[in-house]
């Protein structure tokens, strides 16, 4: 089975020390939703994976990417199109083929059931420059399609890709 | 099933443009006052298919849109495989009086949407006298770069798919599903570096900033309508253009986003219609 081998893909991103924070850890509960989106951040494995169309439209796609929300930052392993892990920082040295950093209250709006103008799209975050991506951004672009419904994929159910 | 048959009807154009020999593609429906219609950048004619089937805008209007060269089913020029695709103010300028004065139309009305709208402001301040009016649909005077244009044409990343991605946030958030997708599917169509060579256009050589509040809306009125939605040409760039330029009329859309003929045609009618009645009243 694929999922099985992921691990070994880019294990060394996640420094021993972190592992426990990932998804479906022994985080404890109290901890989760402290920050506003934070138990939502770790629904995604879950909410991509059960996408077909989603998964099927990044085969081709294995990669560590970073996602901060404000001063927390999170690293997605993806393998062939599914979201293997979902790590919360903070991390001693991280690896990730790209960085999505935005303040989390961009994030928020980002992630409203509809957002607001300026606010529905990255791309629109990184028009107002309070999105910074960095990194080798040919990975998120070939892919960009991929990327948008991933993090749409936080909105609540039923909101607009 | 009965076939169902659109009331629109396309022909291929040839005429030299440039001092080259090109072949455009046109389309048009309706009867009345012409009505010339200018695409997105990396997009095509297909666009304005909500206008062209639409009665209330046929009945009294010839509406016509061209595909750009290089764009939907209009090729490029002859030679075009060992070269690189830019479009200049210049060029644009040339490529609409031309085709307008190739179908004999007598002082169109034009509606042009991004750098359509761009150039429709260039039209409104150096040849106002060849239209009978201007609409302007997300137009803004400049818009800086926001993201590495070089994505849009490099082998390592699919110009289709690139290209439908960047822009599928530009539609506003009610458009139908199968607008939204069809106007993406336009972009997902595009050739190798059409897009991006529109851009050129749209981002550099396009600037009209320091001129664009010399516009007399006495010599051609000059309609701006801008969606709500739109992060490429804001509507707060919209309603700067129109404060510089006296006599212009704005409308905000609320809820529509870059695209407003083609992702959402019902409710871009909403704001057309009535424009296109103040219009037939002068």
């Amino acid at each position: 089975m694929r999922l099985a081998v992921a691990p070994a893909i880019d294990a060394g991103a996640i420094p021993p020390i972190m592992r426990n924070n990932r998804f479906g850890g022994a985080k404890p509960a109290d901890e989760k939703g402290r920050d506003g989106g934070e138990s939502m951040i770790e629904t995604l494995r879950e909410r991509v994976n059960g996408d077909v169309g989603l998964v099927r439209r990044g085969r081709y796609l294995t990669t560590t990417f970073l996602l901060e929300v404000g001063q927390i930052p999170w690293l997605i392993q993806i393998f062939e199109g599914r979201i293997v892990s979902v790590t919360r920082g903070p991390f001693v040295m991280p690896s990730s083929s790209f960085a999505l950093r935005a303040p989390e209250e961009e994030w928020q709006k980002f992630w409203c059931v509809r957002p607001p103008p300026g606010s529905n799209d990255v791309l629109a975050l990184i028009k107002r420059r309070v999105l910074k991506a960095e990194g080798d951004l040919q990975v998120f672009m070939s892919h960009l399609r991929y990327f948008k419904e991933v993090l749409a994929k936080l909105r609540a159910p039923g909101a607009a890709a | 099933m009965k076939a169902r048959f659109e009331p629109i009807t396309g022909r291929y154009m040839h005429l030299d443009l440039f001092g080259r020999p090109h072949r455009v593609y046109v389309e048009e429906a309706g009867e009345g006052t012409p009505l010339l219609c200018l695409h997105t950048a990396g997009s095509d004619g297909r666009q304005y298919r909500g206008l062209m089937n639409d009665p209330r805008v046929t009945a009294k209007h010839r509406v016509i849109a061209f595909d750009m060269p290089w764009h939907g089913k209009s090729s490029p020029p002859p030679g075009w495989h060992d070269e690189e695709y830019q479009l200049t103010s210049a060029q644009y300028t040339t490529m609409i009086l031309e085709i307008s004065a190739a179908l004999e139309l007598d002082r169109p009305i034009l509606i042009g949407c991004s750098i359509g709208g761009r150039i429709a402001l260039h039209l409104a301040l150096e040849h106002p006298e060849r239209f009978r009016a201007i609409i302007g649909l997300q137009a803004g005077a400049h818009v800086d770069p926001y993201y590495d244009l070089n994505f849009l044409h490099r082998a390592d990343v699919h110009g289709g798919e690139v290209c439908g991605a960047i822009v599928s946030g530009l539609v506003g958030p009610d458009a139908p599903d199968s607008e939204r997708w069809e106007t993406l599917w336009h972009y997902m169509q595009g050739g190798p570096g059409v897009f991006k060579g529109d851009l050129y256009f749209y981002k550099l050589d396009g600037d009209i900033r320091d001129r664009v509040a010399q516009i007399d809306t006495r010599r051609c009125p000059l309609f701006l309508l801008s969606g709500e939605y739109d992060y490429s040409c804001t509507p707060e760039e919209t309603l700067a253009v129109a404060k510089s330029i006296g006599g212009s009329e704005v409308t905000i859309m609320k809820g529509l986003g870059h695209f407003p003929m083609s992702e959402d045609p019902q409710a871009f009618l909403a704001h057309l219609l009535p424009v296109l009645e103040k219009i037939g009243k002068t």
